[in-house]
C-alpha cells in the first residue's frame, strides 16, 4: 500500500466511525440525575457490620490496620467488661484510603466490609476521617450468619465448651478418663 | 568437646550441648517450643525433630534431647524430618482453639509462626475440641487455658527455676492442666515471667489484656529502673502510653528474666497527675520562660549571696549523664553544694560500699549463679533487689549453701539457713559463718545490703571478701546508685545542705529527679527547711511532693523516653536507648472520652502535647542562659564525651545498648569517711524500746513503683513486724492495731509477728502515705491502739 492511499483510508475510517458513533444510543450517564447499579462487591465506603444477634462483629484485632497499604486504619482495642474483645475507638481516614479492600480480606470477623457507596466527597479533609459512631451499621452486610464468637473458645456467646465445635470443659479435679 | 556436622557445617561445642543448641550455633534455627535455654529441655514438645545421619543415633529424632557427639552428620532440612514437624503443628493444633483476633499474644506466638512456617493452613480433623475452665490468678496474669500446648516451660519456670509452689501441672494426658488449686493471685514475685516463657496465649500480661498489638507497640532496648541490679528489659509503648515491658536477656545481669516489679512497674509514666507542664511560679509557661526564669532566680542569688547560696540535688533514679550535666553545671557556677541523693544515712553508706567495689572482688547478678557458698548480710533480696533471690536459688539448686544473716525473717524461694542478728551483730556472725565454710568452697560470695547494715558492717564485708578471697555484692537503693556515688564521692550529703538553708546561706535549690519532701526521713524538718527557700527549681516525671513545690517546674523524661546510662550494683554501665516521645498518651486526651463518642481528638497537631525533654538539656539551657561556655553540653554524644574524660567513666567509650555493658570502679579516692556525718543520722541511738527500721518491700516502697498502680495493687496494708517473744512481752497479738511510737512521731498500723524475726527490732516497709522512715533507726514503743 502506497502511502498516499493509507492516508486516505486512515481518514475514511475515522470519519466512518465519527460517522456510525452519531447514530448510536450515548453511553454517558447524567450522573447525578440517572446512577448506575453497581455489583454489590464493589469496593467504596467501608462500614463496620454487626452479628446476626445484633453484637458488634469487629474484635479489634488489628488486621485490618496492620494490612492496610497506607495505614489509614486506627483503633484501640479494649475489654467490654465481660470478656469481649471491642474496638473503644476506629477510625478510618477516607483521605488516604485508596479502597483497595485489603481490610476486607484480612478481617477474621468478617466485620470490615466496602460497600458500593462512592458517593462521599466532602469539602473538608478532617470530614473524611470517620469515627465508629459513622462506620457501625446496623446490620450483617454480605455474610449474614456468620457469629466470630461462635467459633472462638473464649465463650462469649455460648460459655466455654458450649461451642458445636467443642466438649465440654475437663474436670480438673477429677483423674477419671 | 564433640564435633559433629549439621547441614553440611562443621561446629564444636562444649560437653553435653544440645543439638538443638548447637544448629543454634550456626545459626540454624529449628522452631521449638518446650526448649529454652535457662530451663533445659524436656522433649515435650517434640517440634524440634531432624533427621539422624550418620552416627550414635539415626532416624528422625527430637533434637534437644540428643546430645551432641563426635560423628554425627544430621540434617535439619530433610523431608522426614520436616514432615514430622509439619505433623506435631497440625495435631497441635487439632484442639486448638480459633481465638488469634482476640488472642493477646497474636503477633508475638511462637506458635502462629510455627504454624505458618510449616504451612498448615486448612484444618483435617474435624472432631471436637478440648476445652478448659481458665483460672483467675490476680491482676498480672490472665490465663487461657485452652491455647495451651503441653510444652511444661510455665511449669518448669514457676517451680523449678522460681521455686514457687503454688502453682503446676494437674491432670493427666490429653487433660493436662496448668494451674492453681484455687483462683487467687499467684504467689511468686516472678510470676509475670510465665507471660514471656509460655510460647503461646495462655499466660498474658493482664495490665494490657487487649490493648495492643506487638506490632504498635514502639521498643527500645532498655534498663529497669526499678532497684539497683539493672535488669535488662524492653518497655514498649501505643499512643504514648507505656504498655508492656518484656524481659531482655542479659547473660552477665538477669540472664533471661525480670521480676514483677520491674514488669509491672512502670504505670508512672502515664499517670493521669504526671506533672506534664512548665510551670513558673504556679502558672502554666513555655519552656523558654521557665529557663528564663530559672537563670533569674539563680543569677540574682549568686549575685546577692554568692555562689554557695545555690544548692543542687541530682538522684540515684535518673541517668548518669542527667547527674553528670547537673554536676558541671555545679562547677560552672562553682557552686560546692551538690549531692546526690535525699535520704543521707543510706547515701553515706552506699557511697562506702561502691568505693569498696574492686576489679577483683565484685560479682555479676549472674555470678551469684555460679559460686557455691552465697553468705548474704543485711540483705533481703526477694523486697531489696528482687532478681538476686532468683540467682541465689539457681546457685542453691546446684548445690551451694546459703545464708543468710538479717534480723528480718526473711524469705527466699528455697531452702537456706536464716541466722537472725541485730544490725550491729551482723559483722560479729558473718566472720563465724565464714570460719566454718570458707575453706570448703571454691567460689564463694558476700552479699551485703546497704540499707540496714550500718558502716561497720559494710566495711566488715568487704574486708573479709579481700582477706579470704570471696566476691562481693552489694544491693543498693536505686538504679544508678552507683552513678550517683562516683559522682558524690566525698562531698556533702543532703543533711549538711538542709542545715546551709536552715542557716539561710542556701538560698536556691535545684531538685533533679530528686524528693527532698518526700524522701528526707525527718520530714518536717525538710519542709521548714526547703520553706525557707527563696525559690526551689524542680525537674522530675513523678508527681512528688517537691514537685508540687517548686516555683520552677521543668517535665522531665523518665527512662523508656530518652536515652541514659544506669550503673548497676555491680558498677556496669549499661545504656538504654528512648523507646517513645513522651507526651500526653493519645487514649486520655481530648473530648468526648465517654461512649458514644469515645474516641481521640479530631484535631491535628504539629508537636507532641504535653512533651517533656530529658533533664539534662534544660540543665544545659539553664547554663547556657547564665552565660556560661557550654557547648559539650549540647547533645548526648558531647556530655558522654566530657564524661568519659573522667578516668574512672573511661570505660564507657565502648559502650552500646544491647550490649553486655562496662564496668566502672570508683576508686578509694572518692570513699567517703568511715564515721557518716551526724547529719547522717548516725548509729541508732540506745535505750527502752524496740529498734525500729524502715524498710523495702518488692511492691510499693521502691520511689518509682510506688507511683505505678499496678505494682501498688500488691502493696500490702502499712504493718510493723517484731518478733513473737516480744509481742507477748508486750501482750500484743498478731493482726492487732497497734501505735508505734518515738517521742512525738507515731505510726499507726497492723502488727505482724514471726518467730524468726531478731528480738529487740521492728520492721516497717516505707509504703506511700506511711512514714516508716521518719521513726528509722529510732527505739519506738509499741502499744495496742485504743480504738
Ligand atoms: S480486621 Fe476486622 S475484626 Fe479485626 S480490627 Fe479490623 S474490622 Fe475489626
Ligand atoms: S496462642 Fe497463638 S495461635 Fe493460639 S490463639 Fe493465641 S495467637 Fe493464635
Ligand atoms: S500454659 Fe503455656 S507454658 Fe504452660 S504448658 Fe501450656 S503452652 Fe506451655
Ligand atoms: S530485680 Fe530490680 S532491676 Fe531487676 S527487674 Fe526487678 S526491680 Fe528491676
Ligand atoms: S524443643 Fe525439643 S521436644 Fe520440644
Amino acid at each position: 500500500m502506497s502511502r498516499s492511499t493509507g492516508i486516505l483510508k486512515g481518514l475514511f475510517e475515522a470519519f466512518a466511525t465519527t460517522l456510525r458513533e452519531m447514530f448510536r444510543k450515548p453511553v454517558t450517564i447524567q450522573y447525578p440525575e440517572e446512577k448506575k447499579p453497581l455489583s454489590a462487591r464493589a469496593r467504596w465506603r467501608i462500614v463496620l457490620t454487626r452479628d446476626p444477634d445484633g453484637g458488634e462483629r469487629c474484635v479489634a484485632c488489628y488486621l485490618c490496620s496492620a494490612v492496610c497499604p497506607v495505614s489509614c486504619i486506627s483503633m484501640q482495642s479494649a475489654d467490654r467488661g465481660d470478656g469481649r474483645r471491642y474496638p473503644e475507638w476506629f477510625r478510618i481516614n477516607f483521605g488516604r484510603c485508596i479502597l483497595c479492600g485489603m481490610c476486607e480480606e484480612a478481617c477474621p470477623t468478617l466485620a470490615i466490609q466496602l460497600t458500593p457507596d462512592y458517593e462521599f466527597c466532602k469539602y473538608k479533609a478532617l470530614d473524611m476521617v470517620y469515627e465508629k459512631e459513622d462506620l457501625l451499621i446496623d446490620g450483617t452486610g454480605k455474610d449474614p450468619e456468620y457469629n466470630f464468637y461462635k467459633h472462638a473458645g473464649i465463650g462469649i456467646v455460648n460459655p466455654k465448651g458450649k461451642n458445636p465445635d467443642e466438649y465440654g470443659p475437663v474436670d480438673i479435679r477429677s483423674n477419671m478418663p | 568437646m564433640p564435633k559433629l556436622i549439621i547441614d553440611g557445617l562443621e561446629v564444636e561445642v562444649p560437653e553435653g550441648t544440645n543439638v538443638l543448641e548447637a544448629a543454634k550455633k550456626l545459626g540454624i534455627v529449628i522452631p521449638h517450643f518446650c526448649y529454652h535455654s535457662a530451663m533445659g529441655a524436656v522433649g515435650a514438645c517434640r517440634l524440634c525433630a531432624m533427621k539422624f545421619v550418620e552416627g550414635p543415633v539415626k532416624g528422625v529424632q527430637v533434637s534437644c534431647m540428643i546430645k551432641a557427639q563426635d560423628g554425627m552428620v544430621v540434617e535439619t532440612a530433610d523431608p522426614d524430618a520436616m514432615r514430622a514437624r509439619r505433623m506435631v503443628i497440625e495435631w497441635l493444633m487439632t484442639n486448638h482453639p480459633h481465638d488469634c483476633p482476640v488472642c493477646d499474644e497474636g503477633g508475638m506466638c511462637l506458635l502462629q509462626d510455627y504454624t505458618i512456617a510449616g504451612g498448615h493452613g486448612r484444618r483435617r480433623y474435624k472432631g471436637k475440641k478440648r476445652t478448659y475452665l481458665s483460672q483467675y490468678l490476680g491482676e498480672f496474669i490472665e490465663q487461657e487455658m485452652n491455647r495451651c500446648i503441653q510444652c511444661y516451660r510455665c511449669h518448669r519456670f514457676y517451680r523449678d527455676y522460681a521455686g514457687g509452689d503454688d502453682f503446676g501441672t494437674k491432670k493427666i494426658a490429653n487433660r493436662t492442666f496448668f494451674g492453681r488449686f484455687k483462683d487467687g493471685w499467684l504467689e511468686s514475685e516472678f510470676a509475670g515471667n510465665l507471660a514471656d516463657v509460655c510460647p503461646t496465649g495462655v499466660f498474658t500480661d493482664k495490665t494490657c489484656h487487649f490493648r495492643a498489638r506487638p506490632w504498635e507497640l514502639e521498643t527500645a532496648p532498655s534498663v529497669c529502673p526499678h532497684c539497683s541490679l539493672g535488669c535488662n528489659l524492653t518497655p514498649g509503648a501505643k499512643l504514648r502510653e507505656l504498655m508492656l515491658i518484656k524481659a531482655r536477656e542479659n547473660p552477665k545481669v538477669n540472664g533471661w528474666f525480670i521480676c514483677d516489679r520491674g514488669r509491672f512497674g512502670g504505670g508512672f509514666a502515664s499517670r493521669g497527675d504526671r506533672p506534664r507542664k512548665f510551670i513558673v511560679n504556679r502558672q502554666e509557661t513555655n519552656r523558654d520562660e521557665a529557663v528564663g526564669a530559672a537563670v533569674k532566680l539563680i543569677s540574682a542569688a549568686i549575685a546577692r549571696y554568692g555562689p554557695g547560696s545555690v544548692a543542687l540535688t541530682g538522684s540515684p533514679r535518673t541517668s548518669l549523664e542527667n547527674n553528670h550535666v547537673l554536676k558541671k553545671l555545679a562547677d560552672m557556677l562553682k557552686a560546692e553544694n551538690i549531692c546526690f541523693s535525699t535520704e543521707p544515712f543510706r547515701d553515706m553508706k552506699e557511697r562506702r560500699a561502691v568505693s569498696l567495689l574492686n576489679a577483683g572482688s565484685r560479682r555479676s547478678l549472674r555470678d551469684v549463679e555460679f559460686s557455691d557458698l552465697i553468705i548474704s548480710a543485711g540483705a533481703d533480696p526477694v523486697n531489696e533487689a528482687p532478681m538476686l533471690a532468683l540467682m541465689m536459688r539457681q546457685a542453691a539448686r546446684k548445690g551451694a549453701r546459703v545464708f543468710v544473716i538479717d534480723p528480718r525473717p526473711v524469705r527466699l524461694p528455697f531452702a537456706f539457713t536464716h541466722i537472725p542478728a541485730l544490725p550491729d551483730e551482723l559483722a560479729e556472725k558473718l566472720a563465724g559463718v565464714l570460719n566454718e565454710t570458707r575453706n570448703d568452697s571454691k567460689n564463694p560470695v558476700i552479699i551485703c545490703g546497704t540499707d540496714i547494715p550500718g558502716i561497720d558492717a559494710i566495711d566488715a564485708c568487704a574486708a573479709a571478701a579481700g582477706r579470704l578471697n570471696c566476691g562481693l555484692f552489694y544491693t543498693l537503693s536505686s538504679a544508678n546508685s552507683f552513678g550517683a556515688a562516683v559522682l558524690a564521692g566525698s562531698g556533702p550529703d543532703f543533711g549538711a545542705m538542709l542545715s546551709g538553708m536552715e542557716g539561710g546561706n542556701i538560698r536556691v535549690l535545684i531538685a533533679l529527679e530528686s524528693d527532698p519532701l518526700g524522701r528526707y526521713p525527718d520530714k518536717e524538718r525538710a519542709a521548714r527547711a526547703l520553706k525557707k527557700l527563696d525559690s526551689l527549681i524542680v525537674m522530675d516525671y513523678l508527681p512528688t511532693d517537691t514537685a508540687k513545690a517548686a516555683d520552677v517546674f521543668f517535665p522531665a523524661a523518665a527512662y523508656a523516653e530518652m536515652d541514659g546510662i544506669f550503673i548497676n550494683n555491680e558498677g556496669r554501665a549499661q545504656g538504654f536507648s528512648r523507646a517513645y516521645i513522651p507526651g500526653i498518651p493519645v487514649n486520655s486526651m481530648g473530648p468526648g472520652r465517654t461512649p458514644p463518642e469515645l474516641h481521640p481528638p479530631r484535631e491535628f497537631f504539629s508537636e507532641v502535647p504535653g512533651r517533656s525533654f530529658p533533664a539534662w538539656e534544660y540543665l544545659g539551657d539553664i547554663a547556657r542562659g547564665l552565660g556560661m561556655e557550654c557547648n559539650n553540653l549540647e547533645s548526648l554524644e558531647t556530655i558522654r564525651a566530657t564524661l568519659s574524660e573522667d578516668r574512672r567513666f573511661a570505660p564507657l567509650a565502648a559502650l552500646h545498648p544491647e550490649s553486655e555493658g562496662a564496668l566502672i570502679t570508683a576508686g578509694q579516692a572518692d570513699r567517703p569517711k568511715a564515721q557518716t556525718p551526724p547529719s547522717a543520722g548516725g548509729k541508732p541511738d540506745t535505750g527502752e524500746g524496740l529498734l525500729f527500721y524502715a524498710v523495702e518491700l518488692t511492691f510499693g516502697t521502691e520511689e518509682i513503683s510506688a507511683y505505678s498502680g499496678k505494682t501498688r495493687l500488691r502493696a500490702p496494708e502499712p504493718y510493723v513486724l517484731i518478733n513473737s517473744a516480744d509481742a507477748a512481752g508486750l501482750g500484743l497479738k498478731d493482726g492487732e492495731r497497734v501505735k508505734v511510737s518515738s517521742g512525738k512521731s507515731a505510726l499507726s498500723c497492723v502488727l505482724k509477728t514471726s518467730a524468726s524475726c531478731a528480738k529487740g527490732a521492728a520492721f516497717a516497709p516505707r509504703l506511700t502515705g506511711f512514714d516508716a522512715a521518719a521513726l528509722s533507726g529510732k527505739r519506738v514503743n509499741i502499744t495496742k491502739e485504743s480504738v
